[in-house]
């Protein structure tokens, strides 16, 4: 089947295979960036935002959300224009192997936008769908805090 | 086994036309039920996302909830209106918050996982769902999970329940190992309380033996009394069997049940001013 999704703010015209999921669509279409680890809903590295809102894309089947805004870690920064929840990210040291990264910067984004000052005990509601084997999440949460002020001074 | 078709009704109409007259076609609500099988041994998908079924309302004294609200949008609807509702206190703490976004409130239901924190709320509050398709009309939740005949070939378009239902003190456990874990069971209780005396109490675990079970040995013992004067560890805990599951053998559960009703219980009742 054919459809159009709206990637990062581009209208995608997509061949794809009814019964495939988001993750797969957006992966085998270059967004590499959305990564595959579990696809049961458990480990957080596939979110992207679906209007607006974090979601696993391995659970979404992709016809669900034909002409939706989906938006991948690769539509808030890049690496020449880094989005300030990314530099806080790589300031605060939250990023080793990085694979859990681009779902913890999308549920970062989508909790800030929600709550600009987010206590302790509101990024790990936040950030529970994200899991990340090597930080041990206090660099984490130091990350959220330090990209809450830096988007409130960027006001992005 | 030819190719999986996709339906986008825009009407209830279509909806009950597809459901009702094309064999192998099925709901499709936020997918994460669905996602656990086999998809590609479905005909066709029936998804419910162009109907506008996505809402919470209130009116007349009863609470509309639409099939295609999600979980996520059920809990921020709540934290901001009553946050000792207890379908607030049973879905604050389910699933993660990305799954949230995509868990329907329509496909839960028909799903009824051992695992699910949505039913016990449904229950105690004795919601209704409202049907399209071989059968139609508002039909009581527990009608609708034990009646086969409900289930086939019909679809959920909302729920309601009585907004007077939801006044007491309310509480929900899960059984977890960690608090992103699926429950191997959930207790779900609301106790009304009239001059410090329990005036009524609805207790439901879900994800025994039997699916879930109402707690009638232990409301009973309870209602008339007053709070202060209940002593929790006393009470005579009704019966319930559980299967092993991944996380806990049956023995471990049925233990914990038994300390978490009366816990769960002893914190509704000192919460009583
Ligand atoms: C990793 C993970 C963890 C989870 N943890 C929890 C948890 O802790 N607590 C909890 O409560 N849930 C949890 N869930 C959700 C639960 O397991 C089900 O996946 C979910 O309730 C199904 O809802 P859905 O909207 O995705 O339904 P779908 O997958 O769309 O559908 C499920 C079934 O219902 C049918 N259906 C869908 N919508 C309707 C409708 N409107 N009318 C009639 N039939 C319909 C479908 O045909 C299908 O048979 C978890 C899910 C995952 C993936
Ligand atoms: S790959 Fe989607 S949650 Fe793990
Ligand atoms: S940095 Fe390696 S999984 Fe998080």
């Amino acid at each position: 089947m054919r459809g159009v999704f709206i990637i990062n703010g581009q209208r995608k015209e997509i061949e794809f295979a009814p019964h495939k999921r988001l993750l797969d669509v957006l992966r085998e279409n270059g967004y590499t960036e959305v990564k595959e680890g579990c696809r049961e809903g458990e480990c957080g590295a596939c979110v992207v935002l679906l209007d607006g809102k974090p979601v696993n894309s391995c659970q979404v089947l992709a016809a669900s959300v034909m002409e939706k805004e989906i938006i991948t870690v690769r539509g808030l920064g890049t690496i020449h224009k880094p989005h300030p929840i990314e530099e806080a990210f790589v300031e605060a040291g939250a990023v080793q192997c990085g694979f859990c990264t681009p779902g913890m910067i999308i549920s970062t984004y989508a909790l800030l936008k929600e709550n600009p000052d987010p206590e302790d005990d509101d990024i790990k509601r936040a950030l529970d769908g994200n899991l990340c084997r090597c930080t041990g999440y206090v660099k984490i949460t130091k990350a959220v805090k330090l990209a809450s002020k830096k988007v409130k001074k960027d006001g992005k | 086994m030819g190719e999986l078709i996709w339906f986008f009704p825009k009407t209830v109409e279509e909806v009950k036309d597809i459901i009702t007259s094309r064999e192998g076609v099925v709901p499709h609500g936020g997918g994460t039920g669905l996602l656990r099988g086999d998809i590609k041994r479905y005909r066709g998908l029936l998804d419910l996302g162009k109907l506008g079924l996505s809402y919470i309302t209130e009116h007349n004294g009863f609470v509309e909830i639409g099939a295609m609200t999600t979980y996520g949008d059920v809990v921020r609807y709540f934290k901001k209106k009553d946050s000792k509702s207890v379908l607030y206190r049973s879905l604050v703490d389910s699933a993660t918050t990305p799954l949230k976004n995509r868990i329907t409130v329509g496909g839960s239901i028909a799903y009824f996982p051992p695992w699910s924190d949505i039913m016990g709320s449904l229950f105690i509050l004795s919601a209704e769902v409202f049907l399209t398709g071989e059968r139609e009309g508002w039909f009581k939740i527990l009608d609708y999970v034990s009646n086969r005949g409900l289930y086939r070939k019909t679809v959920i378009l909302k729920i309601r329940y009585n907004k007077d239902k939801d006044t007491g003190y309310s509480a929900h456990y899960r059984a977890v190992r960690t608090r992103v874990d699926h429950p191997a069971f959930t207790i779900t209780l609301l106790v009304d309380i009239k001059d410090k005396r329990v005036d009524d109490a609805s207790i439901y675990v879900v994800g025994t033996k039997d699916k879930f079970k109402k707690l009638t040995a232990v409301e009973k013992e309870i209602i008339g009394k007053k709070a202060s004067e209940i002593d929790t560890e006393a009470l005579n805990v009704d019966n319930v069997e559980f299967y092993g599951k991944p996380q806990f053998t049956s023995e471990y559960q049925k233990a914990l049940f038994e300390i978490e009703v009366k816990r769960k219980l002893r914190e509704v009742l000192e919460s009583v001013k």
